[in-house]
């Protein structure tokens, strides 16, 4: 985290805390993305990856902590969620096409609506995007006729049609059937390689080691290992990451 | 009854076809118009306590009366009020309608149940509005599952308008009753009106397995038919 | 209001007598046209399935009024004379027959196969082997739906007005044209008709829940609809592995 360029984080975590019920899943997370960057955030099942990205685009609500967003709070309360959310791509783990249009409608829906794009130009864009992840082909099927890996990379195509300044990636191909991840995750690693700014929350290590610029560790919801990827691996074997593997978080008090 | 006699009374019974029709169709229209905003409202306000309790009532007793006593209760019982007046169709239409809005609000909350809950999520990631995302979104999926539910409406509404006859409306069935009285013949008319009943039903079945047909998404069936079961749990 | 609810009182309950008569005599013959219709249907060989079939496209085609004017006005035209009372419980009864023989048909399909071939297994020829072991399974399944249309029909006796029986609708007319207070006496109708449904609903329910918890609906009545109990979350495992 250099400030000898004053760049500007395009994120920031401050003390977020975030509990389910009396479960706390975010013990205190400081965290500071830098544009361009790909970072990848891993972890054990549960450890609270998922709640962290979520909280990126305000789908879950942090208990307690704020939330900077290219410089804007979005946990304030007034915060202009629709509009801050256009700018933020998300992908599923579950794809979320929608099921009763076709790929271009998806891709064109939100331009149109929110962007107030002309029908023209998102469907320019929209082509252009599913030219990108080659399923130009695909243009008019319903995501039901495409396979899980053409599916999710429409998902990409769509939330790249919004052309946000952050992609947040939530598991993208933890629900793909093994041949098909290949073609999800080249897709993805095109993007970083496009200087995308990137949060990618993924079980898939090859990737994240040739793919990002930083891996972020979580557990027990908090980081506990944040280097560039050469480092991590090199230190997964030594005391230290195994050390704060142990440390659990403290119950929130009533 | 002879040949001619059936002849010269086809366009009256026609003309009460038309009138079965378009009462159908009124308090269908009517149903929808109030049983989809009520629909949503129950799906997605289930906390507010004085709301869920008006929405409860409106649903015991449009469901819960008896179609007829409905009827009676509206006609008469507007009728009663000093200074009020209302048309028997008018009565018709009205007391079918609410009772139609009370079904239809359970089928489009249940539609829209079953519309799957990421999409909301997508739709927010995207920057969709509420607003936005119930109409681009969740509507026409839910729509789409609410069509066998509709096709079954139809079905009851139309069998229900026969009541009509019983505060004056001259539709199907009163024509059937006249024509009854007129020819002194106790078993053609009716038959007849049977057949015609009949005919506007398997016509309303077709009508909505052609909207089912044209509107399928691939891939989305239109789930657990609606049917009469399921119309709701209570009443 | 109260008074004059508790001056109309006997009549009603005149009313309501006609009407619980009209009740307990229709439903069992429905539940029983529903069994046979649905037997006919699903085993029978093809001109009885025929017949079967178009006993309920016939019967759930047209309206219940009309079904029960031809058997009230038409049949003696051709011999048969039904006072008010059979013809509405004959209309009633064979009406919501062809409700429940759809019910019961589709909760017959419903049952697997495999219990047949168990019970030809087991040496049961196919009659018993229907009797014995589809059956009692169809009818469970069917609880929820057959209960459904029951309920139906409390509401649907006040028909019988029409021809002619002085049922709690009749009695209300009645009352109503007299006392000329409308709506408080067709409210007060429309409110008992409302308690008989809630009472046969409740009880259907706890039935359904003792024959067939499996597939009966939440009882005592769950209103409002079911909120998705929200997944728990786990913590890590104790090995701590960084690939789950």
């Amino acid at each position: 985290m250099s400030r000898d360029r004053q760049i500007e984080p395009l994120v920031r975590f401050e003390d977020v805390h975030k509990a389910f019920g009396s479960e706390e899943v975010l013990c205190g997370i400081d965290l500071e993305l830098s544009p361009s960057e790909t970072t990848c955030l891993v972890g054990p099942s549960g450890a609270g990856k998922s709640t962290l990205l979520r909280c990126v685009n305000l789908l879950e609500q942090p208990t307690s902590g704020s939330i900077f967003v290219d410089g804007i709070e979005v946990t304030a309360p007034h915060a202009p969620l629709d509009r801050i959310r256009s700018r933020i791509g998300m992908v599923f783990q579950d794809f979320r096409l929608f099921p009763h249009l076709t790929a271009l409608q998806n891709c064109t829906l939100a331009p149109k609506t929110v962007l107030r794009l002309s029908k023209a130009e998102a469907t320019r864009r929209a082509r252009s995007m599913l030219a990108r992840v080659r399923l130009e082909s695909k243009a008019e099927s319903h995501p039901s006729q495409l396979s899980g890996g053409q599916q999710q990379r429409v998902a990409i195509a769509r939330a790249l049609c919004m052309d946000p300044m952050l992609m947040l990636f939530d598991e993208p191909t933890s629900a793909l059937d093994p041949e098909l991840i290949g073609e999800v995750l080249s897709v993805i690693s095109e993007l970083a390689e496009a200087r995308l700014t990137m949060l990618v929350v993924t079980h898939e290590m090859g990737f994240a080691r040739r793919a990002s610029n930083r891996i972020l560790m979580l557990d027990h919801g908090r980081i506990v290992a944040d280097s560039a990827p050469e480092r991590f691996f090199a230190d997964l074997d030594s005391d230290r990451v195994r050390r704060f593997l142990g440390r659990a978080c403290s119950p929130i008090n009533p | 009854m002879t040949t001619a006699d059936l002849l010269t009374a086809l366009p009256g019974l026609m003309r009460g076809a038309g009138m079965t029709l378009l009462i159908v169709l009124i308090a269908i229209a009517g149903g929808i118009a109030l049983g989809l905003p009520l629909g949503t409202l129950w799906s997605a306000l289930p906390s507010r306590r004085l709301l869920r309790s008006l929405l409860w009532l409106f649903d015991r007793v449009f469901r819960g009366f008896p179609a007829l006593v409905l009827l009676f209760l509206v006609y008469f019982g507007v009728g009663s009020i000093p200074g009020m007046r209302i048309s028997p169709f008018a009565a018709v239409a009205l007391a079918l309608g609410l009772r139609s809005a009370a079904y239809q609000s359970q089928l489009f909350r249940a539609a829209l149940e079953m519309v799957d809950k990421g999409q909301r999520d997508a739709a927010a990631s995207l920057g969709l509005s509420g607003t936005a995302t119930f109409i681009h979104i969740l509507l026409p999926q839910a729509l789409r599952f609410s069509l066998p539910g509709l096709a079954n409406e139809y079905s009851v509404v139309l069998k229900d308008s026969a009541l009509a006859f019983a505060v004056g409306v001259v539709e199907l069935m009163s024509r059937g009753k006249f024509l009854s009285m007129a020819t002194k013949d106790t078993a053609t008319p009716y038959l007849l009106i049977a057949a015609m009943y009949w005919v506007l039903t398997q016509l309303g079945v077709t009508f909505f397995r052609q909207i089912e047909q044209r509107r399928r998404i691939p891939g989305l069936g239109t789930h657990a038919s609606q049917s009469r079961a399921n119309r709701g749990t209570q009443p | 209001m109260i008074r004059f609810f508790l001056d109309i009182l006997p009549e009603l309950g005149a009313g309501l007598a006609v009407t619980l008569k009209l009740i307990v005599c229709s439903v069992p013959l429905g539940v029983l046209m529903g069994v046979i219709v649905a037997m006919s249907r699903t085993y029978g060989p093809r001109p009885v399935r025929f017949l079967a079939a178009s006993y309920q496209s016939v019967f759930r085609g047209v309206p219940l009024l009309v079904q029960l004017f031809i058997l009230y006005y038409t049949l003696p035209r051709f011999g048969l004379l039904l006072s008010p009372f059979a013809a509405a419980v004959a209309g009633f009864g064979l009406c919501s027959g062809a409700y429940h023989s759809e019910y019961i048909r589709s909760a017959l399909l419903s049952i697997p196969t495999s219990q047949m071939e168990a019970a030809y297994a087991l040496g049961m020829k196919k009659i018993t082997a229907i009797r014995r072991v589809i059956l009692p399974q169809a009818l469970r399944r069917s609880l929820g739906g057959c209960g459904n249309e029951i309920v139906s029909l409390i509401k649907y006796s006040s028909l019988a007005y029409l021809v002619t029986l002085v049922d709690l609708t009749g009695a209300g007319k009645q009352i109503a044209y007299r006392s000329f207070r409308f709506f408080e006496t067709f409210l007060i109708v429309g409110l008992i008709y409302l308690a008989m449904v809630a009472v046969t609903s409740s009880g259907l329910r706890a039935l359904e829940f003792h024959l067939d918890p499996e597939h009966a609906r939440p009882w005592p009545l769950a209103r409002g609809t079911a909120r998705p109990i929200r997944r728990s979350r786990k913590f890590a495992s104790k090995e701590g592995h960084i690939e789950s």
